[in-house]
């Protein structure tokens, strides 16, 4: 078990630097799919973005439960990257609005758990 | 070809086939009973008819051959020719290479090919023996010569097209081996028993006669050394016939020697044929020396051998070094020498009576599927009548359920009298109907039971072949032994004689594979402990007869069969046996002399002992009687040794007939059924806490009085965990399911499960929540749960049965009493085999399937011994927490966040970490520094994915025991399916697990 509140604030600080600088890049390759919807490695790098920001904040659950509050928009955020990546969706300017409400809630939530 | 034609045609190949197989068996008999003019007659109506059918269908290459097997059999039966030992091989040649022809051709026509074959070579040469011309034997001594070889032959299958003649000349090539090797056997029996009758003119005659064919049908197919060897063969025969050369107690210890060399030679030349593409044998050496024995027999008679049964070659003394027989070329083509037996081929011979009772047996199964068609109809009639039984009944079901209205208003008392007994009558009818339908299943239920059993019975009965296939084999060893033991130059003489009963027992044919090796390492230490330390003279000094006999004595007991190997020699010395015991550390002096003659004996049977000061061709390894025990215990079978001093030495086996069914007792083991072959336990206890005693630090009980070791099987099957888990993809694969259930018993939880939130099992002991985790080994949540009980106290001691089932396995000191969950029953089972996928597994010998289709594994139960001696008690523990190293796990992840947490919680708990952040990074790291005991990955990650990475470990051969856990938050069971495929041994899901679950499976795959 990691006793360590000085590891603890570490992690944390990872975890914000990281999953900030992977929203960013969202936001980056987003637009660009509404240009290019066949684009299929701006599609896969959605994907990657929104599993990766899924995984890390399941793995951060293992630190603090508090972190569940992240879990649904991360969750949100790889169902539809998954659906563009599968061509089950097209992306639309809904599917994109979608993408930035969580990506929204997921950085307003942020500020609250850590 | 259109439908019609092709049904045409495809009658016209089942008739012929049906034609061409009569006809080759008719000509069989026709070749043993030439004088049968019935049998003439019933074959020339074959070809007849053959021919007759051949050319309605327009197949004229067919019928032409057709028509001049037809000419032949024809001046046979007007005796315009005659069927003699001159003409017999030719004719009877001639005439199968025309029906093998036609087969070809036959087949040709099955597959749609154009059966245009040039047959004019094969034609001539029918017609040439149909009369006109027909062979005399005048010319040469050999008939077949005169046709074949130097005539028609080379021709013909320059006309035959290549496709053709490849099958042809297969199907040739394997006849001749088949016969050669039948023509060997029986000249090998045949010199045996001229051996003990020398003076026996028709045995004399047999051998002829073999020799002389097998010469005959090497020429023909173009074998020219064999011939070579054979014709020598028949010389030295036909000198014998013709008084030439004496063939007495004198001479024949030499004659025979090198006869007995011939046909090995023949055999391993034999064997060669197809497998190397040439012979590859030099018979420059063996012709002489077959050359000589008529020039020297005729021309010194001072050479003459000593007198023996079996003795060894004088005339190979060094003492006349320029003599080319006396080079050692043959004794190394003695060592290339295989057993004349086709014990080994994949292939069994099937009696045509046991084909006939497979095909009785297929009937009765016909029979059973119309009965079975017959009951669907009686179940289709219940279903009408039911119908029209709802029918009628559906007033007063309208009755019962109107509740609003005047029942008068919807039927009348009498309308419902009759529907009713209208109903009644459909009652009686249903009634009827399934108490006959019960009646005729359970008749046929009974019926289909038996059959199934006669066709079990059949089918292993196929697989069964009689000792005599192994029997037959070692007068030779013998002989070959005799030659090892003697030393003319030391004057060591050793004359023996193998007697062997029994033979006709039938075993299964893998029981016979196991049981070759043993019995020859039995006989092999009979010479070199037995016969060599007392030679013939000192024999005789003895009181004993010059020549020593080894007699291999079978029975057969209750589903085994015993095999008593013995010799007259000079038997096992018990206090040599324990001074070597001493010597060589198997022992200590203390153990040594408390032990008793009996078990002092069995020492032999240890790895590495060996009496023999000196390592020869005989023994002095010390492997020969390891060999013996662990091949007759992987059979489940048991060996004993017995012996006096000075009088001789009895080894017996015990091996079951068959392992195809067997007996086993049933255990469970943390919800899983196990198998236990029967013949391997020596008794099934329940004990209680005052039978387990311990012994330097090991838990033992008392049994017979002698002290036994106790283990916890599943501790054993549990220590399995690290290897790739075949169990587990195995039994995904046999059955079909998904990964998580396969190994589940129904209606308990699941072992490894995804879904699972813990609580408590079928046993009602609690299990731990398990959530998100996958397994790939069906035993590791539970050894997990083992290991944390175990972790705090001594696990034995943990127990709180009031008794303890347990299962006494193996024989003397090979005795362990192992621990299980429950002895569930004994019953009997069909041994499957083992996936390759599963070869690799540990303490499993095979597989077998249960009634409910559940697959049962059966474990190994020398391999389990060996493990529970070998094996430690101490269990593991975390790493850090004691002494030991600290273990050292590669993180891959290429999200640093997952990396620095995972890193932080294991080196918390005292693991040494290294990152990497992808998979081609990882591989790097561990092809360069191999010193990691886990490897934690990701699936996602960029140039390498985690599946990929896990597979290539899984793969290399210096990786792939390194324990992988795929973490991942791919979620989906098709993912965690193909991880573990890939060869993880964990998949866990980020977010749906907890630290303990991530530290237990790590602990547990590390340790």
């Amino acid at each position: 078990m990691i006793d360590s509140e000085e590891t603890r604030i570490r992690l944390i600080g990872r975890f914000k630097l990281e999953t900030a600088k992977y929203l960013d890049k969202l936001k980056i390759n987003l637009p660009r799919l509404m240009i290019a919807p066949e684009d299929e490695e701006t599609t896969r790098q959605v994907f990657l973005l929104a599993h990766t920001i899924k995984g890390n904040v399941a793995m951060m659950l293992l630190l603090d439960k508090e972190f569940a509050s992240l879990n649904p928009y991360a969750q949100k955020l790889e169902t539809a990257a998954l659906a563009l990546c599968n061509h089950a969706q097209r992306p639309t300017q809904a599917l994109l609005n979608e993408f930035y409400e969580n990506i929204s809630l997921l950085e307003f939530n942020f500020d609250k758990v850590a | 070809m259109d439908t019609i034609q092709k049904r045409f045609v495809t009658q016209f190949k089942e008739q012929s086939d049906t034609l061409l197989l009569q006809l080759q068996q008719g000509l069989v008999r026709f070749d043993r009973d030439p004088r049968n003019p019935e049998l003439l007659a019933e074959i020339f109506r074959y070809a007849h008819t053959l021919k007759g059918n051949a050319n309605m269908m327009g197949f004229r290459a067919i019928g032409n051959i057709m028509h001049e097997v037809e000419s032949v059999l024809d001046a046979l039966r007007k005796h315009e020719i005659q069927y003699d030992i001159h003409t017999s091989g030719a004719i009877s040649e001639g005439l199968f290479e025309a029906t093998d022809m036609v087969q070809s051709l036959v087949e040709g026509v099955g597959r749609g090919e154009e059966a245009d074959v040039e047959s004019a070579g094969l034609i001539q040469r029918l017609q040439k023996i149909s009369g006109q011309s027909a062979p005399t034997g005048g010319e040469t001594t050999n008939g077949n010569e005169a046709i074949f070889r130097d005539e028609s032959l080379l021709p013909l299958i320059e006309t035959i097209p290549p496709p053709i003649l490849a099958v042809f000349q297969q199907k040739q090539l394997t006849k001749f081996k088949e016969i050669a090797d039948s023509q060997l056997l029986q000249l090998m029996q045949s010199l045996t028993r001229l051996e003990r009758d020398p003076s026996n003119a028709e045995l004399l005659k047999e051998i002829f006669r073999l020799a002389h064919t097998l010469k005959g049908d090497a020429n023909i197919m173009g074998f020219q050394e064999i011939g070579r060897v054979a014709h020598e063969m028949e010389n030295i025969l036909m000198a014998i016939r013709d008084g030439e050369l004496n063939y007495t107690a004198d001479t024949m210890g030499v004659i025979a020697e090198v006869l007995f060399e011939a046909v090995d030679t023949i055999q391993t030349m034999v064997l060669n044929i197809g497998v190397a593409g040439r012979l590859a044998v030099k018979t420059g050496p063996l012709l002489l020396r077959l050359k000589n024995i008529i020039n020297v027999n005729q021309s010194d008679d001072d050479n003459k051998p000593s007198i023996g049964v079996v003795t060894p070659p004088a005339s190979r003394s060094p003492s006349n070094p320029n003599d080319p027989s006396f080079e050692p070329a043959l004794a190394s083509n003695r060592n290339q020498t295989a057993p004349v037996s086709n014990l080994f081929d994949d292939v069994i011979k099937v009696s045509v009576e046991k084909l006939d009772s497979l095909m009785n047996i297929s009937s009765e199964l016909m029979l059973d599927k119309m009965q079975t068609e017959s009951t669907l109809r009686n179940l289709r009639t219940l279903q009408d009548l039911l119908r029209q039984r709802q029918r009628i009944s559906q007033p007063v079901r309208t009755l019962l359920t109107t509740t609003d209205r005047d029942p008068s208003e919807v039927i009348t008392i009498v309308d419902l009298r009759h529907n009713l007994q209208q109903i009644q009558q459909f009652d009686l009818q249903i009634e009827a109907l399934i108490k006959a339908t019960f009646r005729e299943y359970e008749e046929h239920s009974s019926h289909l039971t038996a059959t199934i059993d006669e066709l079990e019975s059949s089918v292993l009965e196929m697989r069964m072949l009689p000792l005599q296939t192994l029997f037959e084999d070692l007068p030779r060893k013998v002989r070959e032994l005799v030659r090892q033991a003697s030393d003319p130059r030391a004057r060591l003489v050793i004359k023996a004689n193998i007697e062997m009963s029994g033979g006709e027992i039938e075993l299964d044919k893998k029981v016979l594979e196991e049981i070759v090796a043993p019995l020859d390492h039995i006989i092999r230490n009979s010479f070199a402990h037995g016969f060599q330390p007392e030679p013939s003279q000192q024999r005789l000094a003895n009181g004993k007869p010059e020549t020593a006999t080894i007699r291999v004595n079978a029975t057969s007991e209750s589903g085994f069969v015993i095999i008593k190997v013995s010799d007259d020699g000079v038997g096992i010395d018990p206090d040599l046996i324990r001074q070597q015991a001493v010597e060589k550390g198997i022992l200590t002096q203390a153990k040594a002399h408390a032990m008793s003659e009996e078990d002092i004996l069995n020492i032999i049977f240890e790895s590495r002992f060996s009496t023999r000061r000196i390592i020869d061709e005989l023994a002095g390894r010390g492997v020969g009687m390891d060999v013996v025990k662990n091949n007759v215990e992987r059979l489940n079978g048991h060996v004993a040794v017995s012996s006096q001093r000075g009088q001789g030495t009895t080894i017996t086996l015990r091996v079951p007939l068959t392992f195809a069914i067997s007996r086993a007792l049933m255990v469970r083991l943390d919800n899983q059924i196990f198998a236990i072959p029967a013949p391997a336990i020596q008794t099934m206890r329940y004990l209680t806490a005052d039978d387990i005693l311990s012994r330097e630090g090991r838990d033992i009980i008392l049994h017979d009085n002698t002290i036994v070791p106790l283990v916890r099987l599943l501790d054993i099957l549990g220590r399995n965990k690290n290897v790739a888990h075949p169990l587990f993809r195995y039994l995904q694969i046999e059955s079909g399911k998904m990964a998580l259930t396969a190994l589940t018993p129904r209606g308990t939880t699941p072992i490894m499960s995804a879904q699972s939130n813990g609580g408590s099992n079928n046993n009602g002991h609690s299990m731990p929540a398990f959530t998100g985790l996958v397994l790939a080994d069906p035993l590791a949540q539970a050894q997990i749960q083992k290991m944390k009980v175990a972790n705090e106290a001594h696990a034995l001691r943990q127990l709180t049965y009031e008794r303890i089932p347990a299962v006494v396995v193996g024989t003397g000191d090979r005795r362990v009493c192992f621990i299980v969950d429950e002895l569930v029953d004994e019953t009997e089972i069909v041994l499957k085999s083992l996936n390759p996928v599963l070869a690799t597994a540990e303490y499993v010998s095979g597989a077998t399937i249960m009634g409910d289709g559940s697959v049962v594994l059966i474990l190994d139960v020398p391999s389990l011994i060996n493990a529970a001696k070998n094996g430690s008690k101490t269990l593991p523990r975390r790493s850090g927490r004691d002494n030991s190293p600290r273990k050292r796990i590669l993180v891959v992840d290429d999200s640093i966040t997952t990396r620095e947490l995972e890193k932080s919680i294991l080196e918390a708990q005292g693991y040494e970490i290294d990152l990497a952040d992808d998979g081609t990074f990882a591989i790097e790291r561990l092809r360069a520094n191999n010193r990691y005991d886990l490897v934690i990955c990701d699936v996602e990650m960029p140039r390498m994915d985690g599946f990929e990475l896990t597979k290539i470990i899984k793969t290399d051969p210096i990786l792939r025991s390194l324990p992988v856990i795929i973490v991942s938050s791919l979620n989906s069971e098709a993912n965690k399916r193909r991880g573990i495929e890939a060869g993880a041994q964990a998949y866990i899901t980020k977010g749906d697990f907890n630290q303990n679950n991530l530290l237990d499976t790590i602990e547990y795959l590390t340790s």
